[in-house]
C-alpha cells in the first residue's frame, strides 16, 4: 500500500563505530525495552543495517535522543557516533 | 606548555588510575572530548604530588588534563575551599549535608542526592555546579530523583556538570549520547551541551590569578 509522502515518517541513520567489545543488536533491543518499555520502543521503528561493513542504525527522527541515550546503558561495549544523517547517500562520505 | 580549554570544548571527568590513564586519554580523543579531568578521592594520594603528576601527563600526552579531588567529609573540605590548582568536588547524601554546604563558598562541584529550591538558588548565586554522575544513573534507580533535580536546575539556571565518572576506560561514553540523554529530561540540546563544556569558570577560579569574584591578578 502506498503512503502519502507527507504522511511518511522521517528517519535518521546513525553510523556507529564500535571502539571496544561487541555490539549485539539483540542486547541493544533488550536495553531499549528495559529502559523505555516495549510499547514505546515500537514507535522507534528501529532497524539495523550494515553498509560497506559498517554498522548503521535506522530510527524515527522523533526518537533519535532516546536511541542515542541507550548507548549509555550498554555495559560491555563502547560505541562512537560517527555521523547522523537523514539519507544513506549522505552517509557515504563517512563510509568510504 | 599549558593547554587551555575554551567554552566550546568538551571535557569529561574520570577517576585516575595509574594503570589505564593512557587508555582513558586515547578513548577520550576517540569519543570527541577535548580534555579530561582526573579525580581521586581525598587521602588516596598526596595532593601536591598528584597535581604535578597530572601536569606531567598533560605535557607528555599533549592533551588537556586537570586534577580534581572528591571529598566526603565536610570538616576536611573546609580546609581546601580556597586551594589552587585542583577542583574541589563534594559528595554528600541527605538534606543535612547539603544544607551545611549551603553556608560555605568555594566548592566547585557538588554531587548530591538532595536538591531543594533553597539550595538550587544558593548554587546559582555562588556558581557552584550541580554534578551529575552518568555512571550512577545506569543502574536506573536514581532516574526518578534526577527528573525533579533537573527541573530545579533548569528553573533556577543552576550550572550543570554532567560527567561519566568512569572507573575504567570501559565506562566512558560518547559525549553526544550524554547530551542527548539529558534532552530526555526536558533540557534543550544547547543546555545539555553546556553541561559538558562550560567549565572555564571553574578552571579560572582555581588558577593562581584568581583572588575573589571579580578580582584577579594582572
Amino acid at each position: 500500500m502506498k503512503i502519502l509522502t507527507s504522511l511518511r515518517e522521517k528517519k535518521r541513520y546513525i553510523l556507529i563505530k564500535v571502539l571496544e567489545g561487541n555490539f549485539d543488536e539483540k542486547k541493544f533491543l533488550n536495553y531499549c525495552e528495559k529502559i523505555f518499555g516495549k510499547f514505546y520502543v515500537s514507535k522507534f521503528s528501529l532497524s539495523f543495517l550494515e553498509v560497506n561493513g559498517k554498522k548503521v542504525i535506522k530510527c524515527s527522527h522523533k526518537f533519535l535522543p532516546h536511541v542515542l541515550s541507550v548507548f549509555l546503558f550498554l555495559d560491555d561495549c563502547i560505541v562512537k557516533i560517527v555521523k547522523i544523517s537523514g539519507t544513506i547517500k549522505s552517509l557515504s562520505e563517512s563510509l568510504v | 606548555m599549558v593547554i587551555k580549554l575554551n567554552m566550546k570544548q568538551i571535557c569529561d571527568l574520570v577517576f585516575f588510575n595509574e594503570n589505564d590513564y593512557i587508555k582513558k586519554i586515547e578513548f577520550a580523543k576517540e569519543l570527541g572530548f577535548n580534555g579530561l579531568i582526573f579525580c581521586i578521592r581525598f587521602g588516596e594520594k598526596e595532593i601536591k604530588e598528584y597535581c604535578s603528576l597530572i601536569e606531567k601527563i598533560e605535557n607528555e600526552q599533549n592533551f588537556f588534563c586537570y586534577p580534581a579531588i572528591i571529598f566526603n567529609d565536610f570538616r576536611v573540605v573546609r580546609k581546601f575551599l580556597n586551594a589552587k590548582g585542583f577542583l574541589v568536588i563534594f559528595e554528600c547524601k541527605g538534606k543535612r549535608a547539603v544544607e551545611k554546604i549551603s553556608k560555605k563558598f568555594g566548592i566547585d562541584i557538588v554531587l548530591t542526592d538532595f536538591l531543594s529550591v533553597g539550595t538550587a538558588k544558593f548554587f546559582r548565586d555562588n556558581e557552584i555546579f550541580y554534578g551529575l554522575n552518568i555512571n550512577s544513573l545506569i543502574s536506573l534507580q536514581n532516574l526518578k530523583d534526577l527528573f525533579f533535580h533537573l527541573k530545579l536546575v533548569k528553573k533556577f539556571k543552576v550550572n550543570l556538570a554532567a560527567f561519566s565518572f568512569a572507573n575504567s576506560y570501559k565506562e566512558m561514553r560518547d559525549w553526544y549520547c550524554i547530551a542527548n540523554f539529558l534532552t530526555l529530561f526536558d533540557l534543550e540540546i544547547k543546555e545539555a551541551k553546556l553541561a559538558l563544556c562550560n567549565y572555564e569558570k571553574l578552571f579560572f577560579r582555581r588558577s593562581e590569578k584568581f583572588i575573589a569574584r571579580g578580582i584577579e591578578l594582572v
